[in-house]
């Protein structure tokens, strides 16, 4: 009986340790924001970005704080932060969508199309965009870009400002798995 | 120099000073944490919980304010130039500490299972507490 059990728990424990996982996890993906104006460029970079990536429902989750973006400039990040995210109400970007087409055993690097919800200050919209997915030993990353519209989110900005301001901000995501 | 001309130049000296100013103002860098006043210390596991803590999703009284925590290094990674310190905190989650730019792994002799104290700015949850702007205030506190 004692044998049979140990049997029974090698045969679990092979079958288990053959399956490759299907979540993977980054607490420390890369977001990166460009508004390009012919009066001033802005640029800020949130180094810790938190994205779950599931193969077998190939889906995609992306949170990230807005007060951990960084500016070259204080004033920049201040105003961000205070006067247009207004990070005290709404602390958190997030995405979550899914891999369109997506095939789990592909192996190198290939070009897949994501859609999903993008949610901003609590306006959630509906983005499309293409990915560069790699997939080395069982080591995913996912990275692209896509773009976002301020007016879409309620995002105000005072009219002095406004020409220092892209109405479309172009966003970078790098996230290794 | 007539009184006319005197005014003239006080004026352009006062729209420059104040040019300036803007400027200045305006292109302000992100302080230095070293020059920063530590607001709150605390020992890594504060963050996560505790009866005397100010737990989790509640850490509004940190934010945006420089605190020194004190953890045991679980990771150590770069990312770019920037490098990062995964401090152990509560089960799964941590506490992740972007260091400034100025760190270099080379000046600092900090190894994974050091205990040190993070000075940084505090940002907020996710899995992990966030702290940006970060240095090391004192490494190897287990030697």
């Amino acid at each position: 009986m004692n044998k049979l059990f140990l049997l029974f728990l090698i045969f679990f424990c092979t079958n288990l340790l053959g399956q490759s996982p299907s979540e993977y996890l980054t607490r420390q993906g890369q977001v990166t924001f460009f508004s390009y104006t012919t009066v001033e460029n802005i640029e800020a970079t949130n180094k810790q970005v938190l994205s779950l990536f599931k193969t077998d429902t190939d889906s995609i989750a992306v949170r990230m704080l807005m007060r951990a973006f960084s500016f070259k400039k204080s004033l920049m990040q201040e105003h961000f932060n205070e006067s247009y995210i207004e990070s005290d109400k709404y602390p958190e970007a997030t995405f979550r969508g899914r891999i369109i087409d997506f095939d789990p055993n592909f192996e190198g690097t290939r070009i897949f199309r994501v859609s999903g919800e993008f949610g901003l200050r609590d306006i959630r919209k509906l983005l499309e965009f293409s990915i560069n997915c790699t997939n080395q030993d069982g080591e995913y990353s996912i990275a692209g870009d896509l773009e976002v519209l301020v007016d879409d989110y309620n995002i105000k900005i005072p009219t002095l400002l406004a020409p220092n301001i892209a109405q479309v901000i172009k966003v970078s995501f790098n996230f290794q798995y | 120099m007539s009184i006319k001309g005197f005014r003239l130049v006080i004026f352009i000296s006062i729209v420059m000073f104040l040019g300036y100013i803007l400027v200045s103002v305006f292109n302000n860098p992100i302080p230095d944490t070293r020059q920063t006043k530590t607001s709150f210390r605390l020992n890594a596991d504060e963050l996560f919980g505790g009866e005397n803590s100010n737990s989790g999703k509640n850490n509004s009284l940190y934010i945006e304010k420089a605190i020194e925590v004190r953890g045991v290094i679980k990771d150590l990674t770069k990312n770019d130039d920037s490098y990062t310190l995964y401090l152990q905190g509560e089960g799964d989650n941590g506490i992740l500490c972007e260091m400034q730019d100025d760190f270099h792994f080379n000046d600092n002799k900090v190894e994974l299972g050091d205990t040190v104290i993070v000075k940084g700015v505090y940002k907020g949850h996710l899995l992990d507490a966030i702290l940006l702007n970060c240095i090391l205030v004192s490494e190897n506190l287990n030697e």
